[in-house]
């Protein structure tokens, strides 16, 4: 190989040090390591003749050792790449089509203190007028796609989503996905569905979801004295008893079963009981998230949770959950995962219909009195026609904010995997800007990363302790 | 002079590709885009120059060969 002053460290990579102790990340090969000073100088700076020089000649035998590891890794690369390295750039990418989310009712028997749709506030349901042109389009774009060799996968998806509970309207949600399953089949593709619901349907739903094999996320936010308070029937009344019953009906028929679990200032402290009543459940999984000041969040006594608190509790529970072998979660828990250059789906790539006919991007932005729907708002259904209205301009302005245009990000060590985090909630914190991630949430995912990449750098937590969630979940 | 083990490292990489990486630290297989979880265009960031051939989602065949890949490829590496 070359020698060792021939090479750079690659400006994608991340070195940091907490505690006195010096810790390298490399977000593509997904490299974590720990190094001490003496060789984080020659890590950061192995172009440094002198520095090497002046090492005996086994450490210099060390220092290639070290070295020719890291340029088979891409960590060390030629000064002549580095301008490269760090580019991305991406044109011509079509509309995502192998994925449509239907909301199917704003109505909702359960009244969350911080619901970000005001859910079961007004009530309106999802027409075949709507429904029917989205999914002609949906298939007839796969069906293009296949034809002209676009589309390689044969996987679709159906997700049914929120905005509020889509069993209150079941004798539609029946006949929406037996459709997608029907036109599916028929066009010889693997389709799947998934739903989000509160949890609080009857036996007659569950089976149902059994039947049809319908993933599910149910929101379940802890113990029975927080999910009753926040969760509650529009009545009043409590929703734990019916919802863990739900949950342990889906653990006997075999299912992997996740919750969401919504965190407040309230509940923040409650996160270690919610991971003990998992694993009297049988949950294969918990998404803890700290609640969004949206909706009901906003004008509501629900508060965001202090980050600390989150961060040590979030932490705390993703070492509990090794033991007890339940995958713990949280949206900007990114640095196990592959290069991202979204967030989500939000950005440009997602096609879900409202109630009203409005085509949105973004699961948490639904209501066109919302001042997040000029930006993620990218089209309506014209039901009198029949037809999708597509704004494709808007869906090209989505389309950029990735990774390579997140200024703010452009020195955040999870830029690959983070992609500037929820872009509904950058623009909802203060300055309605895309491209200014919530400082709030950056706290959050720098010390949960950090703390991770720590540990596996360490040998805290093994390679295989760090699969990312596999259980179905409908938030990224 | 630096003395003798003052030399420490400890490495876990989940995607090894460097059988395959060439001096960018990018895939030399690699024929997409830059943007699905596939086998072949995780150790990129830069896109090739290429046509962009990969128009996975990570599901199904491609899904096989994330998982294959995520299992053959964690690697540990240590010194001092």
């Amino acid at each position: 190989m070359d020698t060792i002053t021939d090479f750079i460290l690659n400006p994608r990579v991340s070195v940091f040090s907490q505690e006195g102790r010096n810790y390298l990340f490399d977000p593509v090969s997904r490299t974590y390591a720990s190094i001490n000073d003496t060789l984080l100088s020659f890590i950061t700076k192995p172009d440094n003749a002198d520095l090497f020089n002046q090492l005996s000649g086994k450490d210099q035998q060390d220092v290639r050792d070290v070295t020719k590891r890291l340029c088979q890794l891409g960590i060390f690369i030629q000064p002549e790449f580095a301008g490269r390295s760090d580019l991305y750039d991406r044109s011509g990418h079509s509309y995502s089509m192998t994925h449509l989310t239907l909301f199917v009712t704003t109505k909702c028997n359960l009244r969350c203190a911080y619901c970000y749709a005001n859910g079961g506030d007004r009530e309106k349901t999802i027409t075949p007028e709507i429904w029917q042109p989205a999914m002609d389009y949906f298939f007839a774009t796969i069906g293009s796609g296949m034809v002209n060799g676009e589309t390689g996968s044969r996987h679709v998806s159906l997700s049914i989503h929120g905005g509020g509970e889509p069993t209150m309207e079941f004798v539609l949600l029946k006949e929406i996905v037996s459709a997608f399953y029907e036109r599916a089949n028929a066009m010889g593709l693997q389709p799947s569905v998934g739903m989000g619901t509160n949890g609080t349907y009857n036996d007659s739903v569950h089976r149902w979801i059994i039947e049809n094999n319908i993933s599910v996320n149910i929101s379940l936010d802890g113990p029975g004295n927080i999910q009753n308070r926040l969760r509650p029937f529009r009545s009043g009344k409590p929703s734990f008893d019916i919802v863990t019953h739900n949950l342990s009906e889906l653990v006997k028929a075999g299912r992997r079963v996740s919750i969401r679990a919504t965190i407040t200032d309230e509940a923040v402290d409650t996160m270690t009981d919610t991971m003990q009543l998992a694993k009297q459940l049988g949950l294969a999984a918990v998404h803890f998230e700290p609640v969004s000041q949206t909706g009901r969040g906003e004008t509501n006594t629900v508060a965001r949770p202090d980050p600390e608190k989150f961060v040590q509790n979030f932490l705390h529970c993703f070492l509990l959950g090794l033991q007890l072998n339940i995958d713990v979660y949280y949206s900007g828990m990114r640095c196990f995962e592959h290069c991202h250059q979204r967030f989500c789906g939000a950005c440009g790539r997602n096609l879900c219909i409202t109630p009203d006919g409005n085509i949105t991007t973004c699961y948490e932005v639904l209501d066109s009195n919302d001042p997040a729907a000029k930006e993620f708002f990218v089209g309506k259904i014209d039901s009198a026609r029949g037809l999708m209205m597509l704004d494709q301009d808007r869906i090209e302005q989505l389309n950029q904010r990735v990774t390579k245009n997140m200024v703010a990000c452009k020195a955040c060590f999870l830029r690959y995997q983070c992609a500037g985090d929820c872009p509904a909630k950058s623009f909802r914190h203060l300055n309605r800007d895309l491209y200014s991630p919530d400082p709030y949430r950056c706290r959050i995912s720098e010390r949960i990363n950090k703390q991770l990449i720590i540990w596996l750098a360490d040998g805290i937590i093994e390679p295989r302790e760090v699969k990312k969630t596999s259980v179905f979940s409908l938030y990224n | 002079m630096t003395n003798k083990n003052e030399l420490k490292i400890r490495m876990v990489t989940l995607d090894d590709h460097s059988l395959s990486n060439n001096a960018e630290g990018i895939s030399a297989k690699c024929t997409c885009d830059g943007d699905c979880p596939t086998f072949d265009c995780r150790p990129q960031i830069t896109p090739c120059d290429c046509d962009p051939q990969c128009n996975c989602d990570g599901n199904d065949e491609d899904q096989e060969r994330f998982n294959k890949g995520k299992k053959k490829h964690a690697t540990f590496f240590q010194m001092g």
